[in-house]
């Protein structure tokens, strides 16, 4: 009894990961900005009216008759929704109309995304209803945002155990070869990489098991220190290898992107700040550049303004 | 109703949902024969919202390379040379790791899959009878109408027609279409890739010639 009150308390008593989400939602809405925009060049082909057919589920709204043609306006929406999420400019709406439409420009495209663009999705579903539980106080809407923080985390960890259970349970994973195969097909490879591993090697090996041991390992150790911050640098190592050399790109960040759930409170409201330090100095910088640009000309030795020549 | 009772049942509320809602979620990934009705509730519930399909390339990485050919008939039906999109498309790809090019090289991918999907289904579906049909012809031809008519067949023709469409600057008579799998030689034994192929019977546009 008692510490089911403790954990009632943890739960009620207030928001504790106000930062981690905070931050959450700022990456994750950055991430759909990329993912969209470097879809954009090539909008028709993922969502138009010959792109490959949808999932068909609910939200496949675009592959309806007579919808199709809308997707540049579904497309702009969700771009909308996201820039107006990161500046925080309508938090709650930009939550739910981004989570919807992140949701049918998936289904329509569902051909072409992957386990990042889903991952995402889930947590838009669970930023949004935090979104919504924040405008509000007391111990029912500490108790939402709490568990839709726990929810998070728990979801990273659902994917790692099952996709690690998954390949221990194959065949190729368990003998070492699962990253030879990988970096051997020409879709998930670089020529380099396939020159370079032609024919296996004992690195590869060891890295097929560091993988498996990885995702096996994350659901247990994730969640306390000292462990944690190594797990998640390994694990962002493996992503942005996945994403470059893999070049799935988009799940590759996505998974960076979804680590900050992990963070600490603290840690969350440092990395926070540091980047809008560096995005502030970087908006100086070019204010400085471009008013440099426009200054009238001055004399080296006095200082003093030189009037243009004007030629007859 | 007291502040530290209201705590206490919102957080036993709290946890209940939450418990439930993630036990229905590892329900539908962990999938286990005995509960297979509560399964099928859990998928009612998390399907639409939460779907858990993660791959990662689990269980088994892929152990090939994957190509759709196309190969396009004139106004007079004289066959244009294969071609296939995967190959410029993955060499964009490889240029621009986070450009567009990494999803449209998944769309013919896509249309290879759905083919090698209906080929499967064939086989599986259309059984050869060694006592009415012994050199296994009938067997094959019904096999063969059977890809040839399937949903798959038609999504990659009509991709295929837009692309011969965008190279012959106009329409095309018709279109063949044939996917190709590179199979990835084991490790240790550096051999070349053995190639395996099914082509498809041409698509004619408007009758065939």
């Amino acid at each position: 009894m008692t510490r089911l009150v403790r954990w009632s308390q943890w739960l009620c008593d207030a928001p504790r990961m106000p930062a981690v989400e905070s931050l959450t939602r700022s990456l994750v809405y950055a991430w759909c900005i990329y993912a969209t925009l470097a879809m954009v060049p090539a909008a028709g082909e993922f969502w138009g009216p010959h792109a490959p057919p949808g999932s068909g589920d609910l939200f496949d709204v675009l592959s309806r008759p007579g919808f199709a043609p809308l997707y540049p306006v579904v497309v702009a929406a969700f771009l909308a929704a996201c820039v107006c999420g990161l500046f925080g400019r309508l938090p709650r709406t930009c939550a739910v109309v981004a989570l919807v439409l992140q949701r049918v420009l998936v289904a329509r495209a569902w051909a072409v995304f992957d386990g990042g663009d889903r991952l995402i999705g889930q947590l838009l579903f669970y930023l949004a209803v935090a979104q919504l539980a924040a405008a509000h106080t007391g111990p029912l809407a500490n108790a939402i945002r709490n568990l839709c923080g726990l929810s998070m985390r728990v979801q990273l960890c659902v994917m790692y155990g099952a996709a690690g259970l998954s390949k221990w349970a194959g065949e190729h994973w368990p003998a070492g070869d699962g990253l030879y195969y990988v970096l051997q097909t020409d879709e998930y490879s670089l020529p380099a990489a396939q020159a370079l591993f032609a024919g296996g090697s004992v690195v590869l090996a060891l890295a097929t098991y560091v993988v498996i041991l990885f995702q096996l390992s994350f659901p247990f150790l994730v969640w306390r220190d000292p462990v944690r911050r190594p797990l998640l640098a390994l694990g962002a190592l493996i992503h942005l290898q996945i994403a470059l050399v893999n070049g799935i790109a988009s799940f590759g960040f996505a998974l960076v992107v979804a680590y900050s759930v992990f963070y600490t409170d603290d840690e969350a409201r440092r990395l926070r700040a540091r980047i809008v330090n560096l995005g502030r100095r970087v908006a100086d910088r070019g204010r400085q550049r471009a008013s440099a640009s426009h200054e009238q000309p001055r004399d080296v030795a006095t200082g003093t303004p030189i009037a243009p020549r004007l030629d007859p | 109703m007291t502040p530290a009772r209201r705590t206490l049942v919102i957080g036993v509320a709290g946890m209940t949902a939450f418990f439930l809602h993630w036990f229905a979620i590892a329900l539908t990934v962990g999938r286990p024969p005995a509960l297979a009705r509560t399964v099928a509730v859990a998928d009612a519930y998390a399907e639409p919202l939460f779907r858990q399909r993660w791959r990662l390339f689990a269980p088994e990485p892929s152990t090939m390379s994957r190509k759709l050919l196309y190969r396009c008939a004139d106004a007079a039906g004289a066959w244009a040379p294969w071609q296939t999109p995967v190959d410029d498309l993955l060499a964009r790809h490889y240029r621009w790791r986070i450009s567009h090019h990494g999803k449209l090289v998944r769309i013919p991918l896509y249309h290879n899959r759905q083919i090698t999907g209906a080929i499967a289904r064939a086989t599986e579906d259309i059984r050869c009878d060694r006592a009415t049909d012994p050199d296994g012809v009938a067997c094959a031809r019904a096999r063969e109408r059977a890809v040839h008519e399937s949903a798959a067949h038609r999504e990659a023709a009509r991709y295929a027609a837009r692309r011969c469409a965008a190279d012959l600057g106009r329409a095309p008579r018709g279109v063949q279409l044939r996917v190709e799998h590179h199979s990835v030689a084991p490790p240790g034994s550096h051999r070349s890739p053995a190639v395996t192929f099914y082509q498809l019977d041409p698509v004619w546009i408007g009758g065939a010639p």
